[in-house]
């Protein structure tokens, strides 16, 4: 089975700015997959690569197996949903729904209007009155009312209130669960969390991690409170341990990987109280986004890929 | 910078510099050129001018003569309603871009969050537009004065110049207010030109119609008489109007929320979804609304042109050397309707070719809305989304030139010459390849960049055109008014059509609108 996505170098340049540097990733069939990454990183220029809106400079990549520039093939399988949705001010919801219907074919007219129902979306009204969360609507009904293979999804939530992104939730969840595969872009961690079984993290256009959420869990720090009668023992040097403090009761230590080695180091001391407690997905990602990821928080802010039009 | 209005006032400032330069320049040029080539065209020396001035279609053409002894005189006639109408859709277009065109955009919603109100917005934008409009005047001053002409009347014309300037900038103000949509504001905006130009037209071109010029803003400036009488008085509606105007975008501005116009449609409607159906269905709904307006625009337009084809050519035919004489300013086989009615098309079809430039204009402002995203998700490829918006331009192209046709061939027969509805059809025809040039010109462009399909392809029509209708005015070299498309354009079916030139000018254009078609296809979107 071909991967729902694969990218193989691919490399897109604006001039001098580098807004993607030789991503290579596989996203396979029926996964939901987590894209994050602070702005500019090169998110939104990857799914417009994706979908040939623009050309790569470098690289190749292929969705369902087809090479991303024979469009009008790749497309009969794929949907999408910017994160800012742009349409024509005098057209109503329901003339936009429509067009995009025909352009698209294949849509299931219950299932759509089942979705409008769901998204509380009144399609009678002018594109122009629509706020920004209403704008995504149209997208998503659009887009989940074909039942894709594949979904492209750049921060789809933006402006839509907790309810509707819970319909959104509700959505992806119906849609994994038909085998179809999402490729979502997203700083709502709490989403990521939800859905994703796999991220993806760019930084200044680079692919920096590719992991399931529970192997970055694992990689990260997990910070262990050790209360003790009487001395603590010193445990800075023992494996897999960052940093070790004093506590009133005893020592926090912080590990990665197994706490094992720990545990070892502490046969023959009275342990009273034992509590791990995990890093948060933020944190992790924080950690990647550039408060505590190694200097590069310069080019992270310099006008990278993610709104830039060429 | 503590002051935002200061602030706003550079930002629109840099909005609208490039068209400032390019309209200063152009207007210089021409200006210049016309003055400097008074000295040695035989014009004014030929025996039958006086006679020739005298005639209701010539003067209905280009405007009242009143007095072309001198090279002043003579180039406030030969260019002055270029230069107005030139310098109105500058005014138009730059007014209705930089206040409905930003705020439609939303760009508005940010720079309100400033210390700032939305007048004191509206007030630096009329400022730089203002600055705008005066440095146009300055351009034409110099221009008369650097050519040897006296100051007085040079300055006089060009304050007239700077204030018919300024009243369309306030127009297009006026309209920004009034619509909530660019598109809407300044079309309208340039529709109040259009009938300004037709009403000037009337004015000058019937017996006892001049009273009919105090009603246009380009009559006033005719009646300044610049160069001849020197008349002062119009200068009174000059200046009022732009401050009417003015004041009433900014009456109008208080009355509306931010983001809409004064009238606004239905924020619902039923849906019709007839025509979205596929990227030329699609491509034709979004032209049909504006269509009407142009149909109706130019049918008048041809209206007026063909109920003084009887005066024109009466006059003619009484006199073999008029005849003559009006070969010199670029009319030939002028002696039958039909060679009349020929030459006017092919200054009609100067508005289609701008049209059409603005139909591929709507697929690069789609483009760069980011509108097109969702469309290219879709199975769609760019060829056959650009074939659906170049066809249907195409398509209101061809029911702007029958507009014409229709027009003309009905103010004709009211007159009670005999002329066929198939001779006038032939005539405006006879220019489609003007068109198809415009088009391919503007699809190339569009291929490479669309930001650049209305400066370039739009500022290629007026250019070329001017250099035609202009250039013999202007001692332009053979060799230079023949690089312009107009002048390969016969006046058939008085004369035979041009095959060559026909054949040469379709070729022209499809190789260019091929080579956008590739580009585009192969270039990011932007």
């Amino acid at each position: 089975m071909n991967p729902a996505v694969r990218t193989e170098g691919l490399t897109k340049r604006f001039g001098d700015l580098v807004a993607l540097d030789a991503l290579t990733l596989d996203v396979e069939q029926g996964e939901v997959f987590g894209f994050l990454g602070p702005n500019g990183s090169g998110k939104s220029t990857t799914l417009r690569l994706l979908l040939g809106l623009i050309h790569p400079t470098a690289g190749r990549a292929e969705v369902m197996g087809i090479d991303v520039a024979r469009a009008r093939e790749a497309h009969r399988h794929l949907a999408y949903v910017p994160g800012d949705v742009s349409l024509w001010p005098k057209l109503t919801g329901e003339e936009c729904l429509e067009f995009f219907a025909r352009l698209q074919g294949g849509v299931d007219e219950a299932y759509r209007a089942e979705l409008v129902e769901r998204f509380e979306l009144d399609t009678s009204k002018r594109s122009r009155t629509y706020s920004k969360g209403n704008r995504q609507k149209v997208a998503l009904v659009a887009a989940f009312c074909r039942r894709p293979d594949l979904l492209l999804l750049d921060e789809p939530t933006s402006g839509l209130d907790p309810l509707m992104e819970r319909e959104f939730r509700r959505c992806v969840h119906e849609a994994t669960d038909r085998g179809q595969t999402v490729f979502l872009s997203s700083h709502i961690l709490s989403e990521v969390e939800e859905l994703c079984a796999r991220v993806g993290i760019l930084r200044t256009g680079s692919l920096v991690e590719v992991a399931s959420i529970d192997t970055l869990r694992q990689m990260h720090a997990t910070s262990l409170d050790i209360d003790v009668e009487g001395v603590p023992p010193d445990l800075s040097s023992v494996a897999g341990v960052d940093r070790s403090e004093r506590t009133p009761n005893g020592l926090r230590v912080h590990l990665t990987g197994s706490p094992q080695p720990v545990l070892d180091a502490l046969v023959g001391t009275k342990v009273t109280a034992l509590r791990s407690e995990e890093a948060s997905l933020e944190e992790i990602f924080l950690t990647y986004y550039g408060e505590t990821y190694d200097g590069e928080s310069d080019a992270g802010e310099a006008d990278g890929g993610d709104d830039v039009a060429p | 910078m503590s002051h935002p209005e200061v602030a706003v006032g550079r930002l629109a400032a840099r909005e609208v510099r490039n068209g400032v330069i390019a309209l200063v320049v152009g207007l210089v040029v021409m200006v210049s050129a016309v003055v400097k080539s008074f000295a040695s065209t035989s014009l004014a020396s030929a025996g039958g001018l006086d006679a020739l001035l005298a005639n209701p279609a010539v003067r209905a053409l280009y405007g009242m003569p009143f007095d072309v002894t001198s090279a002043g005189g003579f180039a406030v006639w030969r260019a002055g309603t270029f230069v107005c109408v030139i310098a109105g859709l500058w005014a138009v277009m730059a007014s209705t871009r930089v206040l409905r065109g930003e705020e439609e955009a939303g760009r508005w919603d940010l720079l309100l969050t400033a210390s700032i109100t939305r007048a004191g917005a509206l007030g630096s934008h009329a400022v730089v537009l203002t600055a705008g409009s005066v440095l146009a005047g300055l351009g034409v001053a110099l221009a008369f004065i650097a050519g040897g002409e006296p100051v007085g009347p040079s300055v006089l014309y060009a304050a007239g110049v700077a204030l018919v300037t300024l009243t369309f900038v306030g127009v297009g103000m006026v309209t920004s207010q009034l619509w909530g949509v660019r598109r809407r504001a300044s079309g309208i905006g340039a529709g109040v030109l259009g009938a300004a130009y037709l009403v000037r037209m009337v004015a000058d071109g019937i017996d006892g119609g001049s009273w009919l010029r105090w009603v246009s803003p380009l009559g006033w400036v005719e009646n300044l008489q610049a160069f001849a009488g020197n008349n002062l008085l119009p200068l009174v509606p000059l200046a009022v109007a732009p401050v009417v105007l003015i004041a009433t975008a900014v009456a109008l501005d208080r009355r509306r929320d931010t983001d809409e116009g004064i009238v606004r449609d239905a924020g619902s409607a039923a849906a019709r979804t007839r025509f979205l159906r596929d990227p030329l269905g699609f491509a034709w709904r979004q032209r049909q609304g504006g269509l009407i307006g142009w149909g109706i625009g130019l049918l008048l337009f041809g209206l007026i042109m063909g109920a003084i084809t009887k005066a024109f050519v009466d006059f003619i035919a009484g006199d073999p050397e008029i005849a003559e004489l009006t070969a010199q300013f670029g009319f030939t086989s002028l002696s039958s309707p039909a060679g009349f009615v020929a030459s006017m098309d092919a200054l009609a079809v100067v508005v289609v070719c701008l049209y059409v430039v603005m139909g591929i204009h709507h697929l690069g402002e789609d483009e760069l809305a980011d509108r097109l995203d969702l469309v290219y998700a879709a199975p769609v490829s760019r060829t056959s989304w650009l074939t659906g918006g170049t066809v249907a331009t195409g398509a209101t192209a061809m029911v702007a030139m029958l507009a014409i046709g229709l027009g003309t061939w009905l103010g004709v027969a009211v007159t009670g010459v005999d002329f066929g509805l198939g001779e006038s059809m032939a005539a405006i025809l006879n220019c489609l390849p003007l068109v198809v040039l415009s088009i391919g010109l503007a699809v190339g462009v569009h291929g490479v960049r669309p930001g650049w399909v209305v400066p370039v392809a739009g500022g290629a029509v007026v250019v070329l055109y001017l250099l035609s209708f202009l250039g013999p005015a202007m001692d332009a070299p053979e060799w230079l008014i023949e690089l312009s498309p107009w002048a390969h354009v016969s006046v058939a079916p008085a004369d035979p059509v041009n095959w060559t030139g026909t054949v040469v000018m379709v070729l022209i254009g499809v190789a260019l609108g091929a080579a956008g078609f590739v580009g585009y296809a192969r270039r990011d979107l932007q």
